[in-house]
């Protein structure tokens, strides 16, 4: 799901997010690039998550980089946040990533 | 053999060949580590590419050889002559196991055992080194220590993350399938957190494409960490065996700079900013880095240099890592610049082209009849076009003479050392480029000679000094184009040919007759002749007497001349003139009696009408006068017709002269009428004319008729013979004249 904040667009991934939801994931991330709109990911009703998700989290975040965007992660649920800790990524997608996703 | 077998041997045989060429070099600078990581490089990357295959005959011996190459690196075996003669003979032995792979019978490799007892000894010395490391033949060991505690000592600077490496260093790269399999990560960590502590933990994004460019379901991940642990290296090791196809470098506590290097020399990524590797690898941490960075920005210096002025990195880490970036962004640059092509598939394109130019030459002759002019227009668009796609087409299979020259380099040193001669190649013009056809046919011919100017040319050593000349003979390769050919020479700077020592030989062999006279340049021709050799022993190098008579062969076969020139006690010089191309030509229509004939446009040099005075000449002596010089002729219609030909007939009002030159011989072709210029597919004619000379092959015109294609070589060399019978003839009588004035006296 997308919503529209000013300057950033959230999307918010399904309770289970896995490497089957990926490439409808990386369609919905691509189009907001496409917009030109930094990404706000909502991650709050996450019960289920894999690395591939975390994978394409991480190839957004690279992208909106090079596009001088924002990538932003407003709320974690305690499973996708123990899932990105237990795979040592919580440097990159959590560290200077928590934001309000609205007014950015 | 299958498609992706054909993809390894082929690129095995260029790693193996740039491993020969890379060895060559190291006996010239056996200090290089540039020459001594490529040579590890082609045996690690074979061998890799061999286990995907599964090939463990060439996995278990590259194993081997590898071992050897690592300890060169790490300093522990001296680099040596033997040593590089022992390498020689491992990449050739790899190269014969990828060539029989596509043999339905099991192969057996005698040498095989011998190479490893050899490497194993060599291995089992480095052993005994490795106590004494310090102490190792690496010239720059001194510089660049092995010891990093020693290092630490001697420079006060020395970098805090050098010292603190008390910790496991693992790289883990997953393989693309990983996320398919249903492998989780995160169990990985658990596996490695019940061994140890994990002190930090990075993933590598430099893997990571762009959203745009990443195919979701494949696994790009890969991390650095460091572990605390008291487990062996082999028991972690273990742990990790269980992610298939990934990529595991573990660097146990207190590992050597050099180890640093070498890892990041494995590691695929090298995009990312050199500090981002270090800091990666735990060579930096991220304070340091961060200074260097900050200090980069005020003086605008080179992270590299900095790293080493400010004692955070050894130079020698430094050094690996840019060379890493380096060599990624080359193969990067010539991945962008190059695809690889299976030659058969240039082969089907020219051949196709050269129907397309038939077709448009038949197209053009039917426009040209119709005498429509508008379609003429379209018809010359499309031809011009024609003729550009002719271009591009021919020039896809234009390779340069270097892939087959630098593979000379070895057939020297070999040779020179079986025979005890100090032996230097030379290469010019390697860049010149070469229809590939020709370049993979030359390449016998050439070794024959150049075996040829070491064997019989050059003198031992001490011979030379007597002579006045360098210890060390040389031998120049050179290739040039000239007007439409290319000629390679062989050029050496040894004893020359001995003339009189050719002509007795010949003699005796019945090559030529007692009483027969040559000039010196017919004599050197002898050496071509079948059977003909003046070596007293036959060894494996040359002396069989077949070597010349296969080079002259192959390359008249490739519509190429072989010419000798010699000086005693200067050398002798081997002029190979060859076709930059064997499928298509420019040329230009002419008919005789009706038929229609070819004649290259690169041999031409005019085409005049005879006047009364030249017509007589033409038919009273087979040569007219043509501005002051005499013009060789030949009657193509008679030639062609044979004993056919009609000596009465009349002649037509207008005879044409085609004047053509070869080698700076000119000779004038005598033609009923001109046609124009033509594009030629040249088509080898069928063994039916095996007897046939003068002809490289036929064409068809747009007419759909046949026309011949003219050898202008063939014809000059003819034409020279005849005339020194003429003049052997004309000596012949008047020496007759004289014995027969002292005998009426």
């Amino acid at each position: 799901m997308t919503a529209l904040t000013a300057n950033a667009e959230t999307i918010q991934l399904a309770d289970e997010c896995t490497i089957y939801d990926v490439a409808e994931l990386k369609e919905q991330i691509q189009n907001v690039i496409e917009r030109g709109a930094s990404i706000c990911f909502d991650l709050s009703n996450v019960m289920v998550l894999d690395a591939a998700v975390v994978q394409l989290l991480l190839s957004t975040k690279i992208t909106l980089a090079e596009h001088d965007l924002n990538f932003n992660i407003s709320t974690f649920s305690e499973a996708a946040l123990a899932f990105i800790s237990n795979i040592y990524c919580q440097d990159i997608l959590v560290n200077n990533n928590l934001a309000e996703c609205e007014g950015e | 053999m299958d498609e992706n077998t054909q993809i390894f041997v082929a690129e095995s045989e260029e790693l193996l060949e740039d491993m020969e060429q890379a060895l060559l070099a190291l006996e010239n600078a056996p200090n290089d580590d540039d020459l001594i990581n490529r040579i590890f490089r082609a045996a690690h990357t074979i061998k890799g590419s061999a286990g995907l295959f599964g090939f463990d005959s060439i996995i278990a011996f590259t194993h081997v050889v590898e071992n050897l190459l690592d300890d060169i690196r790490n300093c522990l075996v001296p680099i040596s002559t033997e040593l590089i003669s022992l390498f020689m003979r491992c990449k050739d032995q790899i190269l014969l196991m990828i060539e029989d792979l596509d043999s339905d019978e099991a192969v057996n490799y005698p040498e095989i055992e011998d190479l490893l007892q050899l490497l194993k000894a060599y291995s089992a010395s480095s052993a005994a080194n490795s106590s004494i490391s310090s102490e190792s033949s690496c010239a720059n060991n001194s510089v660049n220590s092995n010891n990093p505690t020693q290092q630490n000592q001697d420079d006060p600077n020395s970098s805090k993350a050098v010292n603190e490496r008390d910790s496991y260093h693992i790289s883990i790269r997953l393989d693309q399938d990983t996320f398919r399999e249903g492998f989780d990560p995160a169990m990985m960590f658990s596996q490695l957190s019940e061994l140890g502590q994990i002190n930090q933990a990075k993933v590598v994004l430099a893997a990571i494409p762009k959203i745009s460019m990443i195919d979701s379901e494949n696994c790009h991940l890969g991390w650095e960490l460091t572990l605390n642990s008291t487990q062996s290296k082999q028991q972690i090791a273990d742990v990790l065996e269980f992610i298939d196809g990934a990529m595991i470098k573990i660097l146990p506590p207190s590992s050597q700079i050099a180890d640093y290097s070498q890892l990041i020399a494995e590691l695929p990524e090298a995009d990312h900013a050199l500090g981002q590797i270090l800091l990666e690898i735990g060579a930096l941490t991220q304070s340091e880095l961060q200074q260097v960075l900050n200090k980069q920005k005020a003086e605008g210096g080179l992270t590299g240099d900095l790293l080493i002025s400010e004692g955070i990195a050894q130079p020698q880490v430094v050094k690996t890592a840019i060379k890493t970036q380096n060599k990624v962004r080359k193969e990067k640059q010539q991945e962008r610049e190059f695809i690889r092509v299976a030659a058969d598939k240039l082969d089907k394109l020219v051949n196709l082209v050269g129907e397309l130019v038939i077709g448009g030459a038949k197209i053009s002759q039917l426009a040209q009849n119709r005498n429509d002019v508008e379609l003429e227009e379209s018809v010359e668009e499309i031809t011009q076009s024609l003729e550009e796609i002719r271009e591009t087409a021919l020039g896809l299979r234009m390779t340069p003479v270097a892939n087959t020259f630098n593979r000379f380099h070895r057939v020297v040193r070999d040779i020179a050392n079986d025979l005890n001669k100090k032996i230097r190649l030379k290469i010019i013009g390697g860049d010149t480029e070469l229809d590939k056809t020709v370049v993979d046919r030359i390449a016998d011919p050439l070794t024959h000679l150049i075996r040829n100017s070491m064997d019989h040319g050059l003198e031992m050593p001490q011979q030379r000094l007597q002579a006045g000349k360098p210890e060390e003979g040389t031998i120049t390769l050179s290739a040039f184009h000239q007007t439409g050919y290319i000629v390679i020479e062989v050029k050496d700077d040894g004893k020359g040919l001995d003339a009189e020592k050719i002509l007795t030989i010949a003699k005796e062999r019945g090559l030529v007759s007692e009483n027969q006279k040559m000039n010196r340049s017919d004599i050197y021709k002898l050496i071509f002749e079948p059977g003909f050799s003046t070596a007293k022993t036959v060894n494996n190098l040359s002396g069989r007497g077949v070597g010349m008579d296969v080079v002259r062969r192959n390359i008249e076969a490739l519509r190429g001349t072989v010419t000798i020139f010699s000086e005693p006690n200067q050398g002798s010089r081997v002029v190979l003139r060859l076709p930059l191309t064997l499928a298509i030509i420019d040329g230009f229509h002419v008919k005789v009696a009706n038929e229609s004939f070819i004649v290259p446009l690169d041999a031409m040099v005019e085409c005049i009408s005879l006047n009364e005075v030249q017509k007589k000449d033409a038919l009273r002596h087979n040569y007219i006068k043509l501005r002051d010089e005499m013009l060789p002729l030949i009657h193509l219609e008679k030639n062609w017709r044979g004993d056919a030909y009609d000596q009465q007939q009349q002649l037509p009002d207008r005879i044409n002269l085609v004047v053509v030159q070869f080698d700076h011989k000119k000779v004038g072709l005598l033609v009923d009428s001109l046609h124009g210029e033509v594009q030629a597919v040249i088509k080898p004619l069928g063994s039916v004319f095996n007897g046939l000379s003068g002809f490289a092959g036929f064409t068809l015109l747009g007419s759909g008729q046949v026309a011949m294609i003219m050898d202008i070589a063939e014809l000059a060399k003819s034409v020279a013979k005849t005339e020194r019978k003429k003049q052997d003839f004309v000596e012949r009588r008047s020496r007759n004249r004289v014995d027969l004035n002292e005998v009426l006296l």
